[in-house]
């Protein structure tokens, strides 16, 4: 009976525990990536909402190769997947 | 000469044969056939089998100890030695750090929530637990302490080298038993998971198309292994050695600039340990620690906590699509589970049947990777509290 008992606090204090590193993880993840991603270049990402108000086609494939290039060299190899509005 | 022909015969193995070798040498020979013909987690389980047949072999003395006979030192068996790497806890982190080396953590750095259902799933851990207990209750004869408790429970986290880990430090002696039905239904997953998957969810819910991830930056990457050793080992320092080698194992992938080490990690490294951990956890199968009724209990225990622990997952993705009104396709927590990738093949699998457009397969890596840790750190837990 107290091995039961045991095992119900265990239980209880066990799931409460890995709950609370992996939402303490979550949390520092997110700072972790707001903290990079504002920390990232703005210039191509304006550069290329100017193009798209415009809407000039090859003026915005421009515009995205050269931005993805800047970004290629601090950040190494990106893939862009687009989205059809 | 007759004397010493009857000497030679008495030291074969065919002499000391019992019913009890054989019947381990024929579960040997099946799991074996399980590992090879139907490629049941054969990586493991092939070098696990062959382990339980080499030491039921009489005679051939590869898991004896080295002792001391008239005076002579005599040296113990190979796999006594090499036993060594999976009773000192060496053999289960390094098999971690070639998984952190094989790993891509994206999928869950671009949904961080997604770590929580890693967390839930870990629920089948701690219900193995309290059944192994209450089990124990009814029949005593099982001899189910808290340690072996811990240890059988640990079978929910689908893990085998933190299973292997936690029972080579609580209980040794079930370290076969545990080993095999860990591995034995992590193969069982695609069978496991699927009809518990349609039993907690709507078929709307299996319908739910998730939005497309965003791209994860290189420096994102690099950092998070470097963040997660550190609140790990610092909150759960039982976990240090399995979360830090995993972790390490990740930051040479993800780093980019030890790619030699990386490339040993991912292939060599792992392809050794394996071989040495599979074999060893293979030899502690021997027939009279095997072939008892604990056993059983270990076979029909290690089931109900995988299935807890799809449970858990689910329920958990159930209240996130909730809270995120929709956004979240359930079936995900599912993936929580931490057999990697085959969790997460499972609910892609669910998700096409249901809409063959919807590619659940990256949002379910994440939960799939997460629980990896959740699983390290309930390990942890476990050790600090039960050694």
């Amino acid at each position: 009976m107290a091995n039961l008992q045991v095992g119900l606090q265990l239980m209880v204090i066990g799931m409460s525990l890995v709950f609370l590193v992996l939402i303490l993880l979550m949390y520092m993840m997110k700072i972790m990536s707001a903290v990079i991603l504002k920390s990232t270049p703005a210039s191509s990402s304006e550069t290329a909402a100017v193009a798209v108000k415009s809407g000039n086609d090859k003026e915005l494939a421009a515009v995205m190769a050269i931005a993805v290039n800047a970004l290629e060299k601090v950040e190494g190899h990106i893939q862009i997947n687009l989205k059809k509005n | 000469m007759l004397d010493s022909f009857i000497r030679l015969l008495n030291d074969t193995g065919f002499i000391h044969l019992d019913w009890q070798h054989l019947l381990m040498i024929g579960i040997a020979l099946v799991l074996i056939y399980l590992a090879i013909v139907k490629e049941y987690e054969p990586l493991l389980l092939l070098p696990i089998s062959f382990g339980m047949l080499l030491v039921n072999l009489p005679m051939a003395g590869l898991m004896d100890p080295p002792a001391t006979v008239n005076g002579q030192f005599q040296p113990g068996g190979l796999l006594y030695y090499l036993y060594q790497g999976v009773n000192l806890g060496i053999y289960p982190p390094l098999i971690f750090l070639g998984i952190g080396a094989m790993t891509d953590f994206g999928p869950l750095i671009a949904n961080p929530r997604s770590i929580l259902l890693g967390a839930s799933a870990q629920l089948g851990i701690f219900t193995a637990l309290l059944g192994a207990l209450v089990l124990n209750y009814f029949f005593p004869s099982l001899g189910y302490d808290l340690k072996a408790a811990g240890s059988i429970g640990i079978i929910g986290g689908a893990d085998g080298p933190t299973a292997i880990f936690l029972t080579s430090r609580l209980k040794p002696d079930l370290l076969g038993p545990i080993a095999i039905a860990a591995y034995s239904y992590m193969a069982l997953i695609p069978i496991i998971q699927p009809p518990i998957i349609k039993m907690m969810t709507t078929k709307a819910e299996r319908q739910i198309v998730m939005e497309q991830m965003r791209t994860v930056s290189k420096t994102e990457k690099i950092i998070f292994p470097i963040i997660v050793t550190i609140v790990g080992a610092l909150f759960l320092p039982s976990a240090a050695a399995l979360l830090g080698s995993l972790m390490f194992g990740n930051l040479m992938r993800e780093s980019g600039v030890v790619n030699r080490l990386f490339k040993t990690a991912e292939n060599e490294l792992i392809n050794i340990i394996t071989i040495f951990l599979g074999l060893t956890v293979g030899a502690k199968a021997k027939a009279e620690l095997f072939l008892q009724p604990s056993t059983l209990g270990i076979i029909i225990l290690g089931l109900i906590a995988f299935c807890f622990s799809t449970v858990g997952g689910v329920a958990f993705g159930k209240i996130m699509c909730k809270v995120s009104r929709g956004k979240i396709n359930p079936m995900i927590g599912a993936a929580g589970v931490s057999a990697v990738p085959m969790a997460a093949r499972v609910v892609h699998k669910l998700g096409l049947e249901e809409c063959p457009t919807n590619y659940l397969l990256m949002h379910a890596m994440g939960p799939n990777v997460a629980g990896v840790i959740g699983s390290a750190i309930a390990a942890g837990v476990l050790l600090a509290w039960l050694k």
